[in-house]
C-alpha cells in the first residue's frame, strides 16, 4: 500500500486569555491508502482539533505552531485559503457528528449536495441532479428519485447523515475524515452508518480516519488504532492487537472499562482528565497511571516501534 | 411498583392543523418493579422509555391505567409529600436540573429541609456534607456553583439532591451517557455503593448494553411504546427471544466486547417508524428479517415463557 499522509510533529495551539492550551502537541503518524484509521480518546484529548488541522479548518485563537502534513507529498500547512477550497471537499472530505449543523434547513437536500459539485466543477446546479440520485443510491437512502428535493426536517437522524456522507464521498475524494459521525444516532442506526462507510471505503479505495470517543466502536470498523491522551498520541497500532495486547496503561485501562463484567463493580480510570493549558509534566498520564516509573513526572517518553506498534511509554524499550 | 396497561398520549399541535393526531409514547405497559432489584429499561430514542421514567417518578400523569405504589394508586397519594419522595428522578444533563444560580449547599439545603422542616443551618450544613461524602465529593465542594464543577461532580450533586430526601426508588434516566468513560465509572460505582447502602430500588434507563450487563437484575426492552422482552438480564441477554432485542445486541458495540454471542442475521435495518402511526400488527414488522403476513395482521401480546416475558408471534 501507498503512503497517503504523514503528520510530522505537529502542534496545534489555542492562544486564550487564560493562557495556550496545547491541544495537539507534537504528534506524529502516518496512513496508508485504503486504510480506515480509528482515533479515540476523551473528551480533551485533541482527537477534534486533529481533525479540523488535517482539513485546513483551524481558525484563530487556534494556530498550527509546527510540524508538516504531508498529503499525497503536499505540505497542507502551507496552503493558503484559496488552495484549501480547491482541496477541501475534493481530495479530503469531512463527516461531522451533528448534521443540523452542517445542512441548510430552508433548502433541499439534493440541492445542497449538488452544490459541491458546482464548487468544484461550475455551471449550473440543476445539471447535477442526476449525479445527486446516484449518489444517495449509493448511501443507500430509499427513493432518492423524491428524496433529493426532501428539506433536513423531513428527515430522521441517520437519513441527514447518509446525505452528508454522500456529500463527503461526492468528489471521491482521497481521504475521509469522520468526526464522531454517529455519536447522536441510536445503536441501530450506528450499526448501518458504520456499515455504509465500511463498504464505500472498500467500493471506492478510500481512505477514512474515523474520530470517536468510543473505543468498542472504532474496534468494529477501523483496522488501525491510534489512541490519544490530552494532546498526545500514546499508542498506534492494528486493532486487533490492540484489542488483544494493549502495550499502553492508558489504552490498556480504557479497554478495561469497556469489558464490563456480570455485577461486578466497574472499573474506572482513577484521577481526572488534566488541563491542556497546565498538563503534566514528563508522560501526561502518569498522575493517573499505576505502572508509573520514578522517572515519568520528569522524562517524556518518546514514541517508539515495539512489537510493531508505535508507544509513548516509559515501559517499553528499557 | 406496579403498572397496569399504562398509556401516554402526547397531542401533536393544535387540534385545527394537527387534526387528532397523537405521539403513542407509552402504549400499554404492564411492568412490575421489586423492591431492591435494580431494573434496567432499555430502548432506543423514542421508544418511550424516558416518558415511562417520568410517569413512575410521578411527574407525568399517564392517561389511562393505573400505577400503584406498595398498593396505593401513586397519583391518588401524590398530594402527600412523604409518598412523593419516596420516588426521586434523576436525568442526564445535569446543567439542566441544577439550578446555575444555587451553590451545591442550597441546591442541597433546599431539598434536606423540605423532608426535615425546622432544621437549624448547622444541622442542614451537616446533613448537606454527609449526602456529598456518600457520592464521593467533600466540604470543597459545597460552596461551588454548578458552572465550577465537572460533569460527573455536577451528576454526582444531582444523585445527592435525590438521596436528601430518603427515597426508596431512583430514577436514572441516561445519567452517565453525557460523561466520558473514565468518569461513568466511577459516577456508577458510587451508585452501587448507595444502592447498597440505602437499600434503594433503582430503574435505569439506558440504551447501552454493556452497562445493562454489568449492573441490572431485571431488563425490560421496549420498542415504539411497548415492552416486547422482559425477565432476568442472564436469559434476555445470553440468549434473547425477541427480534428486536437480537438487533439491539447485534448493533452494540459494547455487547461483542464483553463476549455476547451476536446473531449476524439480526444485524440492524431500516428505521424505526413514527409513534405517531406505529405499523399494524407487531410494531417491529417493519424491521424485522423473520415476520411474516401473520405479524402484519395480529398484534402479539406479552407473554409468560418461563422466569421472562416476550411479545413476538415467533416465539
Amino acid at each position: 500500500m501507498s503512503r497517503l499522509l504523514e503528520v510530522e510533529n505537529l502542534k496545534v495551539y489555542y492562544y486564550l486569555p487564560q493562557g495556550v492550551v496545547k491541544a495537539v502537541d507534537d504528534v506524529s503518524f502516518t496512513l496508508d491508502k485504503g486504510e480506515i484509521l480509528g482515533v479515540a480518546g476523551e473528551s480533551g484529548s485533541g482527537k477534534s482539533t486533529l481533525a479540523l488541522a488535517l482539513a485546513g479548518l483551524i481558525r484563530p485563537p487556534g494556530r498550527i505552531v509546527s510540524g508538516r502534513i504531508l498529503f499525497n507529498g503536499l505540505d497542507l500547512t502551507k496552503l493558503s485559503e484559496g488552495e484549501w477550497r480547491k482541496i477541501r471537499g475534493k481530495r479530503i472530505s469531512l463527516i461531522f457528528q451533528d448534521p443540523n449543523t452542517y445542512l441548510n434547513p430552508v433548502y433541499a437536500t439534493g440541492f445542497q449536495v449538488a452544490e459541491v459539485y458546482e464548487a468544484h466543477r461550475g455551471g449550473r446546479i440543476a445539471r447535477y441532479m442526476d449525479l445527486v440520485k446516484d449518489l444517495f443510491r449509493k448511501v443507500k437512502i430509499a427513493d432518492p428519485e423524491r428524496r433529493v428535493y426532501s428539506y433536513p426536517h423531513q428527515m430522521s437522524g441517520g437519513m441527514k447523515q447518509r446525505v452528508l456522507i454522500s456529500m463527503a464521498i461526492a468528489e471521491k475524494p482521497d481521504l475521509i475524515i469522520a468526526d464522531e459521525p454517529t455519536s447522536a444516532l441510536d445503536v441501530t442506526i450506528q450499526a448501518e452508518i458504520i456499515e455504509l462507510l465500511r463498504n464505500i471505503i472498500k467500493e471506492t479505495g478510500s481512505t477514512l480516519i474515523i474520530i470517536s470517543h468510543d473505543l468498542a466502536l472504532l474496534l468494529e470498523i477501523a483496522n488501525r488504532i491510534m489512541i490519544m491522551y490530552a494532546g498526545k498520541v500514546v499508542e498506534v497500532g492494528n486493532a486487533d492487537e490492540i484489542a488483544r495486547d494493549p502495550l499502553h496503561p492508558y489504552t490498556r485501562m480504557l479497554l478495561e472499562t469497556l469489558r464490563y463484567e456480570r455485577k461486578k463493580r466497574l472499573r474506572a480510570i482513577p484521577g481526572s482528565i488534566p488541563s491542556l493549558i497546565n498538563p503534566p509534566s514528563g508522560c501526561r498520564f502518569h498522575p493517573r497511571c499505576p505502572a508509573r516509573l520514578p522517572h515519568c513526572d520528569r522524562i517524556e517518553p518518546k514514541p517508539l516501534w515495539e512489537k510493531g506498534r508505535v508507544v509513548a511509554c516509559h515501559l517499553y524499550g528499557g | 411498583m406496579k403498572l397496569v396497561d399504562v398509556k401516554k398520549y402526547f397531542p401533536l399541535g393544535f387540534r385545527i392543523f394537527g387534526a387528532g393526531k397523537y405521539v403513542r409514547a407509552v402504549d400499554g405497559v404492564s411492568l412490575d418493579v421489586y423492591s431492591g432489584e435494580f431494573l434496567a429499561l432499555v430502548g432506543e430514542s423514542g421508544c418511550g422509555k424516558s416518558t415511562l421514567g417520568r410517569i413512575m417518578a410521578g411527574l407525568i400523569k399517564p392517561d389511562s391505567g393505573h400505577v400503584l405504589y406498595r398498593g396505593v394508586d401513586l397519583f391518588k397519594s401524590l398530594r402527600d409529600r412523604s409518598v412523593r419522595h419516596k420516588i426521586q428522578a434523576v436525568f442526564q444533563n445535569p446543567d439542566s436540573s441544577l439550578n446555575p444560580r444555587m451553590m451545591v449547599f442550597d441546591t442541597l439545603s433546599e431539598a434536606i429541609l423540605a423532608k426535615k422542616p425546622g432544621l437549624s443551618r448547622r444541622e442542614v450544613a451537616e446533613e448537606a456534607l454527609g449526602l456529598l461524602k456518600v457520592v464521593g465529593l467533600s466540604e470543597d465542594h459545597l460552596f461551588k456553583y454548578p458552572g465550577e464543577l465537572s460533569g460527573g461532580e455536577k451528576q454526582r450533586v444531582a444523585i445527592a439532591r435525590a438521596l436528601a430526601v430518603e427515597p426508596e426508588v431512583l430514577i436514572a434516566d441516561e445519567i452517565v451517557s453525557a460523561l466520558d468513560v473514565s468518569v461513568r465509572a466511577h459516577v456508577l460505582n458510587t451508585l452501587i455503593d448507595i444502592m447498597e447502602k440505602f437499600r434503594l430500588t433503582v430503574v435505569f434507563i439506558t440504551h447501552d448494553i454493556g452497562l445493562v450487563w454489568a449492573l441490572a437484575d431485571r431488563v425490560a426492552v421496549m420498542y415504539l411504546g411497548k415492552i416486547v422482552e422482559e425477565g432476568p438480564v442472564e436469559e434476555v441477554l445470553s440468549n434473547p427471544l425477541h427480534p428486536y432485542t437480537k438487533m439491539l445486541l447485534a448493533s452494540s458495540p459494547s455487547a461483542k466486547l464483553v463476549g455476547m454471542r451476536v446473531d449476524e442475521r439480526f444485524k440492524a435495518r431500516g428505521e424505526p417508524p413514527s409513534p405517531i402511526d406505529p405499523p399494524k400488527g407487531c410494531r417491529f414488522v417493519t424491521r424485522c428479517p423473520i415476520a411474516d403476513k401473520q405479524c402484519h395482521i395480529v398484534e402479539p401480546k406479552l407473554e409468560r415463557i418461563g422466569e421472562r416475558k416476550v411479545a413476538c408471534l415467533k416465539v
